[in-house]
C-alpha cells in the first residue's frame, strides 16, 4: 500500500495547530537541499550549521507570528530566508575561509560518493573539491543563481522573485556562471568526466 | 508567434523549464543551428560536471531546532 505524502502546506497548518512532529517531517524532507545551498553559498560547514539553525528559528517565528501566507510554497520561502541570512553573513566576513573540520579533514570527506575502488573515490573527491573551489571563485550573483538553480532546484522564476531581479537577468547570470566555470576548468586543467 | 531560440531558451530547456511546444522549437533549432547545438553540448557538459552535491546538517542542529520549537510552544501555552 502506497503511503500518501502529506503536502508541505498541510504540515505547516498542522504545525501551527501545535503538532511538533509536523515540523520534524518538514525538516527531514527539506534539510539536505536547504543545508547544501547554505553550505555552497558560505563555503564553511560550521557557519552553514549556524545559518541552518537560524533559518528554521526564523521560520518558526514567522509561523507563530502568522506571517506565512498560504499561497507561498514552503521550500522557496525557506530558501529565501536561508539565502538572505547567508548573504548577511558573507557581507560580515572579510574573507571566505577554507573549509576544514577540527581534524583538518577535507570537507568532502562528509560527502557520500559511489565508488568502485578507493583510488577512484580519492580522484572523485579531489575533483569535487577542485570544482567546489572553482564555484567559490564565481562572482556572488552568479554563484547564487548557480547554487539555487542547480543544487537547490528552484526555477529561474523563483530565483528572480527571491533576488528581486527579472528572469532574464537570472538566466543571464546562470549563462555567465557556466561560461566562467568552463573557462576556469580549462585553465586549471581539472579533469572531470 | 515565432519564438527565436536563444542561449537563454537553451538554459531553460536544459533545466527542464520549457513546455512541450517550446521543447519542439528548441529541438528543431538544435538541428538547424550548429552554434546553438555547440552551446547546448557545452552546457550539458558543465551541468554533468557540477553533479549532485547533497550535504546533511549535523543531527545536533536538527535537535536544537526541534527543542527550540517545543520550548517556545510550551511557553506560549
Amino acid at each position: 500500500m502506497q503511503k500518501e505524502i502529506i503536502a508541505d502546506g498541510v504540515l505547516l497548518k498542522v504545525y501551527m495547530e501545535g503538532n511538533e512532529s509536523a515540523l520534524e517531517t518538514l525538516i527531514k524532507r527539506h534539510k539536505s537541499r536547504i543545508f547544501s545551498s547554505i553550505y555552497l553559498l558560505v563555503n564553511d560547514r560550521y557557519l552553514a550549521e549556524d545559518i541552518f539553525q537560524e533559518t528554521f528559528i526564523k521560520i518558526i517565528h514567522c509561523l507563530r507570528g502568522g506571517k506565512y501566507r498560504d499561497e507561498d510554497k514552503f521550500l522557496p520561502w525557506a530558501l529565501r530566508i536561508a539565502r538572505n541570512l547567508s548573504i548577511d553573513c558573507i557581507r560580515q566576513k572579510s574573507r571566505i575561509p577554507m573549509i576544514s573540520d577540527t581534524e583538518g579533514n577535507n570537507i568532502f570527506d562528509y560527502i557520500q560518493v559511489v565508488e568502485d575502488s578507493c583510488e577512484k573515490s580519492m580522484v572523485l573527491k579531489e575533483q569535487n573539491q577542485s570544482l567546489r573551489n572553482l564555484i567559490n571563485q564565481l562572482p556572488d550573483e552568479q554563484k547564487e543563481v548557480l547554487v539555487l538553480r542547480h543544487y537547490a532546484d528552484l526555477s529561474f522564476k523563483e530565483i528572480a522573485e527571491m533576488t528581486d531581479s527579472n528572469i532574464n537577468t537570472c538566466i543571464g547570470r546562470m549563462h555567465y556562471a557556466l561560461l566562467n566555470l568552463r573557462r576556469m576548468i580549462k585553465k586549471n586543467l581539472v579533469q572531470v568526466k | 508567434m515565432n519564438e527565436i531560440v536563444t542561449h537563454n531558451t537553451i538554459l531553460q530547456y536544459v533545466y527542464g523549464e520549457t513546455d512541450a511546444a517550446r521543447e519542439i522549437l528548441v529541438k528543431e533549432a538544435l538541428v538547424r543551428n550548429p552554434d546553438l547545438l555547440h552551446y547546448y553540448n557545452q552546457t550539458m557538459e558543465v551541468k554533468r560536471m557540477l553533479g549532485n552535491f547533497a550535504e546533511e546538517p549535523n543531527p545536533t542542529s536538527v535537535a536544537i531546532i526541534s527543542e527550540y520549537s517545543h520550548d517556545s510552544h510550551t511557553e506560549a501555552v
